[in-house]
């Protein structure tokens, strides 16, 4: 009964995709539609780069967006957005960046759209690291415009991936400098999570230690820095993860980051989607039964009629 | 030693492969149906050909059914172990599409009941014929449906897209119901169920077997048959 609910409801929801053809031209949008809903997956190839991965607080840099293939349609509309969620925090200005130039060169959008494109394109966007030392990401969407009228489906792609900058963290010269990746400070993590790291130095590094609560969880000497920690083995609750790199002439790097172990969340949604597989599998069973006796009380009343 | 993830998609193919076939099959049978109801206004050449072919498709389409469904169980234990459980898990379109294979596994298994349970007699009965067809048609665009979720796990997206696009469905949204409406759904439909055997046994619906003789005699049900003829002898 269920999955005839879903279906049913698949079918029955009218389309409310706010399709808007044509383009919407360049602005300042959040990630998602921007003012048209882009559904479909594009086949486009995006790339990004940053002209300085470890800025400054404040410094100036520049991202380029190459993106290549797709949809043939020549309106392409590019976006550098600072999170993969439909929320105003998207635009990298909540951020803490500022946009002083965007591909067009007189405009400071994050939202660029041209009309000429021809299969491979390039923009180029500059910006200012946020004032606040720490982790950031940016991130890109591409969509495929559409003729208007036309029947063709639109397009998007996202660069998942990102770019991660480590602003403000140059850290003193020598000492090796710990850029805890993920998980981020203050997140909620469950199950198995990997730790990841990024230790530039001057110096090789002789070893990085990775310690959950001040235990030793593993010890590396070649990158890459990674761990896999298994939560479930911890009880839920705030947990500290620490990073100690030491390089070959003994200077000493260190980052700590504190995160939320819960399981518990997990396993209330695991059994939630267990309760619902099961629920629906009676339905369909007791659907399936009832649609039988239907019919065999059909076949039985016709069986009378010719009878008599 | 062979990799769980290749046996996987061997599975994968294997029971895409038999039900598809066993859709397939099954609409032909249908659509023939159609023509031998519809008989006095058909062509009759036409109506021997759907005679004939529906009485191959009829067979294939319950073995494909037979094999399909363990092809699913085999693919379900195959897909166990080719991921870890954390990424089986976590991931709400996996999640989506262990769900939905479980219906479709279950839809499937009900379709080979109805055939294993009434025979070949239930094609004369139209009520019965409209079950068995809806069941599978819907058993199948699950399927479908699980299939779409599989390319978007393995290549991010499907031929399927613009349907859904269309229809407003995402592959990952949450398909989990609240813990109060899934004892809803259960205890209504076993009561549901309940009802129906109590009514089928008060009525003694089981124990007639469907045939030409007991059902509407809409439909007839000749086999085909294979005509050999000897080379003459000198």
């Amino acid at each position: 009964m269920t999955a005839i609910c879903m279906l049913a409801l698949l079918v029955l929801i009218s389309p409310v995709i706010d399709a808007r053809r044509n383009g919407v031209g360049s602005g300042t949008e959040e990630y998602d539609c921007g003012g048209s809903c882009h559904e479909v997956l594009s086949s486009a190839t995006i790339t990004m780069f940053a002209s300085n991965l470890t800025p400054a607080t404040g410094q100036s840099l520049t991202v380029t967006i190459n993106v290549s293939g797709g949809s043939s349609d020549a309106i392409l509309g590019v976006m550098i957005v600072s999170s993969l969620s439909p929320v105003p925090a998207s635009i990298p200005s909540a951020a803490g960046w500022v946009i002083t130039s965007d591909p067009s060169g007189s405009a400071t959008n994050n939202y660029h759209e041209i009309t000429n494109y021809a299969s491979q394109t390039s923009m180029i966007w500059t910006l200012t690291a946020p004032s606040q030392s720490g982790i950031y990401t940016l991130y890109a969407r591409v969509m495929h415009g559409a003729p208007s009228g036309a029947s063709e489906a639109e397009y998007a792609k996202d660069y998942v991936d990102g770019l991660s900058f480590a602003v403000g963290s140059a850290g003193t010269p020598g000492i090796p400098n710990v850029i805890l990746t993920s998980p981020t400070e203050g997140s909620t993590v469950d199950g198995s999570i990997t730790v990841n790291a990024n230790i530039p130095s001057s110096q090789p590094i002789a070893y990085a230690i990775l310690r959950l609560d001040g235990v030793e969880i593993g010890n590396k000497s070649a990158v890459p820095f990674a761990w896999t920690i298994d939560t479930r083995a911890y009880a839920d609750g705030d947990h500290v993860l620490n990073i100690t790199a030491v390089d070959v002439v003994g200077y000493v790097g260190y980052k700590q980051v504190t995160v939320n172990i819960d399981n518990a969340g997990t396993n209330t949604e695991l059994l939630s989607w267990v309760w619902t597989m099961a629920a629906g599998s009676i339905a369909i069973v007791a659907w399936i039964g009832v649609m039988i006796v239907v019919a065999l009380m059909i076949r039985r009343r016709h069986t009378m009629k010719e009878g008599k | 030693m062979v990799s769980m993830s290749a046996l996987h998609a061997l599975t994968a193919e294997l029971h895409a492969g038999f039900l598809t076939l066993s859709f397939i099959c099954i609409m032909i049978v249908a659509v023939a149906q159609i023509v031998v109801r519809l008989r006095t206004r058909m062509p009759r050449k036409f109506v021997e050909w759907a005679i004939k072919v529906r009485g191959y498709t009829e067979a294939a389409g319950y073995v494909g059914a037979v094999l399909g469904v363990l092809g699913l169980l085999l693919s379900a234990w195959t897909g166990m172990y080719a991921w870890p459980e954390d990424v089986l898990l976590k991931d709400a379109v996996v999640r989506n599409k262990i769900l939905l294979t479980a219906f479709s596994t279950v839809m499937w298994g009900g379709v080979v009941y109805i055939r294993s349970r009434f025979g070949r007699g239930l094609w004369t009965c139209p009520a019965m014929a409209t079950v068995y067809v809806g069941l599978t048609f819907v058993a199948f665009g699950i399927l479908g449906t699980t299939g779409s979720m599989g390319a978007h796990l393995v290549q991010g997206g499907s031929a399927l897209d613009p349907l859904w696009n269309f229809v407003g469905f995402r592959v990952g949204a949450n398909l989990v119901l609240t813990a109060n409406i899934d004892a809803l759904i259960a205890i209504a439909s076993a009561a549901a169920l309940f009802i129906a055997l109590v009514i089928g046994r008060r009525y003694d619906l089981f124990s007639v077997k469907l045939g030409a003789e007991t059902c509407q005699r809409v439909f007839k049900w000749d086999e085909p048959k294979i005509v050999y003829e000897a080379p003459e002898k000198k």
